[in-house]
């Protein structure tokens, strides 16, 4: 028979004050450097860049006209911005669920026992360790119009070149550039089906369950986290593509803002212009503050509707504690 | 001490993470946050030139080690650093209130800009006080670089041209001109603009959808090149007082119709199909049979490509209309930042690359054309080519005018990128040259209306 106790209150130490200011003061400390270069380098022009978005500052003089609203009207009114950011997301529409899928599906391939798999593998991560400038780069010189590869292999079978680097096509190409470092997912997706337990795969198979079946329940809840979090990433960082949309343009210098190909005028290319080609600092920001807006719900959405379907492991003796 | 739960240390992290994480998703915010310039359009007070490092913004490879050697000989007290000509840097060393000593850019389309916003040092007082510009040695095409506060080519000198060129002229390769039967030329007398593209599309090649050579020069829709042809025919872009622009006038749609004739015949690179490089490293690699460039050309041509020597032809600039303008569509030079930390030390600088033994150095070898008169005899004539690109160009001086293109509510940047956005359409044939004219004429003035709002007019 058990019997209960009341525990008396402990002692109060002494100096237990001194202790919580000193301990209160060695992590300030620590943190400190972190959190004064965070407010220097981050919120400060975080902040600075939002105050922009309500003028019309040129970016070289010291006149900042107070706007109000005035550039969010225009984002949201500029047949140009609103073109840039419906091309954006359908490039996020198709980049990353090729992105996520593509690179689970040869994570499995990856997995298994085979010969030869150390050198698949590396050969496949390759890719993602080539220089993004790089990579853009022997893009460009594939579909070449006049001497590149693709349209060689074309020539094959009687198709005329075509001029991948100029008009819609080049959406293509650009999506092509996207998709090629799908190695990082690759390898991010094959550490995580190493954590699948094998004790429950060999359940499942026990129970009669065939390779899809074990891959559909076991596998994939196992690492939907994983998924999850990469979804989120690859999203995030193809709303903001770029620089392949620089590097794929058919010239190079300071012109090159000029002759990106309608096609791959996306969102970020537009900023850029507005506040280095227009000097329109307050219309630049104002783009940039919307954006983050959009960037913000699109991660919301992704929460919401894959977050359902995510599984964590919990230890089973941590269930039932408050 | 306690800590309210509005400032745990927990709520610290947390805080300091999401804003971390912000900035993550917003990139170019936080590298957009800056202090702001100031700048003065007054007369700047003649300063000595103080020891130290000079600044110049000038595009790489152009100003070479030989000629900051010399320099820093000459003013020992001086060091010069090279930086690149980038307008996203420049406008971010001018945001944070440190521009660099001197910047090189066309006269022509920064003038009223850089002056009318008190971006660029008012020089008078330095040319007034100068023993190497005097007034009246200085040739007119450096009146680009003057305001008068509402138009430019009078008022107030704020940069001189460093060497120049009436940019609408072209060349031809004499031997691919002739074997696609066209009839030779003579240099000092205009070719049409109509006559100039079937004579470019007798020259062009293409074979199996590719083209080896075109028999055009790189046609892009920049303003300054509009411009020019425009007033051959009589015709002006931009009104009077600067702010707005008109591309529907018969001239102006002229100009448009040629340009995206010469795009839809794909007889040159152009906006649709753009040049991996200029008309130069194109023309010398066999690739293009003309080019549209001043008489600097002769200087390239002879360091890069001297072979060409022998066939090139260098022709007076072509005609819409009937009247003969041959403009320059730079005058680049030099302009010193009203913030420049050593304006003595910029304008020694001036004096001596763009009149002095650096100007000297550059005109003996045919890369352009000098800002003294005085110098013009130092035009090289070592050789026939030297002197028949000498003699085509001295005819040619009878005809240089200033076309008016700049505003001071954008830069030709600017403009030039909406000019690139609108014509695609048009040369794809979506859209027709009546419709490409009011897209542009609509689009540049909006771009015009928002600088002009941005300065409170």
């Amino acid at each position: 028979m058990s019997t209960f106790q009341i525990a008396s209150p402990a002692p109060r130490r002494r100096g237990g004050r001194a202790r919580r200011i000193r301990g209160a003061l060695a992590f300030y400390g620590f943190i400190s450097p972190w959190l004064i270069g965070t407010l220097l380098l981050t919120a400060f022009p975080v902040g600075y860049a939002v105050y922009m978005s309500f003028t019309d500052w040129n970016g070289m003089t010291s006149f900042m006209p107070w706007v109000g609203l005035s550039n969010y009207q225009q984002v949201f009114t500029s047949g140009d911005t609103l073109s840039a950011l419906s091309k954006t997301l359908i490039l996020c529409a198709i980049v990353v669920p090729i992105t996520i899928a593509g690179s689970l599906f040869l994570a499995v391939l990856l997995n298994k026992r085979m010969r030869g798999r150390t050198i698949l593998r590396t050969l496949i991560y390759l890719p993602a360790v080539v220089p993004p400038v790089a990579s853009a780069l022997i893009w460009k010189v594939i579909f070449d119009k006049n001497s590149g590869a693709a349209n060689r292999i074309l020539a094959i079978f009687h198709v005329d070149p075509l001029d991948w680097l100029n008009g819609q096509l080049a959406f293509v190409v650009m999506i092509v550039v996207l998709l090629w470092g799908v190695g990082a997912g690759i390898i991010i997706n094959l550490a995580a089906l190493q954590t699948v337990p094998a004790e429950q795969l060999e359940a499942a198979k026990m129970d009669g369950a065939n390779a899809f079946r074990s891959f559909r329940h076991v596998t994939l809840p196992a690492i939907s986290p994983i998924l999850l979090f990469q979804t989120v990433l690859v999203t995030i960082t193809t709303l903001q593509t770029f620089v392949p949309a620089i590097l794929l343009s058919p010239i190079a210098g300071s012109n090159v803002y000029t002759n990106i190909p309608p096609a791959n005028d996306v969102y970020m290319v537009d900023v850029y212009e507005q506040y280095f080609d227009y000097s329109r600092y307050g219309m630049g920001s104002a783009m940039l503050v919307v954006f983050f807006a959009v960037i913000l719900l699109m991660t919301g959405l992704i929460f919401k509707f894959l977050g359902r379907s995510v599984f964590y492991a919990v230890d089973p003796s941590e269930s039932g504690k408050g | 001490m306690e800590f309210s739960r509005a400032l745990s240390r927990r709520s610290v992290i947390r805080g300091a993470g999401a804003l971390a994480g912000s900035a993550a998703a917003m990139p170019l915010l936080s590298a957009c946050g800056g202090t702001v310039g100031t700048g003065s359009s007054g007369t700047a007070k003649v300063q000595d030139i103080k020891p130290g490092t000079l600044t110049v913004m000038s595009p790489t490879g152009e100003i070479g080690s030989d000629l900051v050697k010399s320099f820093e000989t000459a003013y020992p007290q001086l060091k010069v650093n090279l930086i690149n000509v980038d307008q996203t840097r420049l406008n971010a060393m001018l945001a944070a209130g440190n521009p660099p000593d001197l910047v090189e850019q066309p006269g022509t389309d920064v003038t009223p800009y850089i002056a009318s916003q008190g971006i660029a040092l008012n020089l008078d007082a330095y040319f007034e006080q100068s023993s190497v510009f005097k007034e009246s040695d200085i040739m007119p095409v450096n009146d680009v670089w003057k305001w008068d506060g509402s138009k430019q080519g009078s008022g107030s000198r704020y940069g001189i041209a460093k060497d120049w060129s009436q940019d609408a002229m072209w060349w031809y390769d004499t031997q691919l001109w002739s074997a696609a039967g066209n009839a030779a030329r003579k240099p000092t007398e205009p070719i049409t603009y109509d006559e100039l593209l079937d004579a470019a599309k007798a020259m062009t090649k293409t074979s199996g959808g590719k083209t080896s050579m075109y028999g055009l020069w790189y046609v892009t829709p920049d303003i300054d090149r509009i411009a020019a042809m425009v007033a051959t025919a009589g015709g002006r872009i931009i009104s009077e007082d600067l702010s707005t622009v008109d591309f529907t006038s018969p001239e102006a749609i002229k100009a448009l119709t040629w340009i995206v004739e010469a795009g839809k015949a794909g007889v040159g690179y152009s906006v649709t199909n753009p040049s991996p490089d200029w008309d130069g490293p194109e023309m010398f690699a066999g690739k293009q049979a003309t080019a549209c460039q001043g008489y600097w050309y002769t200087g390239f041509t002879e360091s890069t490509a001297p072979a060409f020597e022998s066939k090139l032809q260098f022709n007076a600039a072509p005609l819409l209309g009937s009247t003969r303008i041959s403009p320059s569509f730079g005058a680049v030079g030099f302009w010193v930042p009203a913030k420049a930390k050593n304006p003595g030390g910029s304008f020694a600088w001036l004096e001596w690359f763009c009149g002095g033994a650096g100007a000297k150095q550059r005109i003996s070898k045919g890369d352009g054309l000098p800002s003294l008169k005085s110098m013009v005899s130092l035009l090289p004539q070592r050789n026939d080519f030297e002197r028949a690109c000498v003699a085509t160009q001295n005819n040619e001086l009878d005809y240089i005018d200033v076309v008016q293109v700049a505003s001071p509510y954008a830069l030709n940047t600017a403009i030039n990128t909406t000019l690139a956005k609108d014509f695609p359409a048009a040369i794809t044939g979506s859209m027709s040259v009546a419709k490409l004219a009011d897209t542009l004429t609509t689009d540049v003035n909006a771009v015009l209306a928002a600088g002009k709002k941005a300065l409170g007019k």
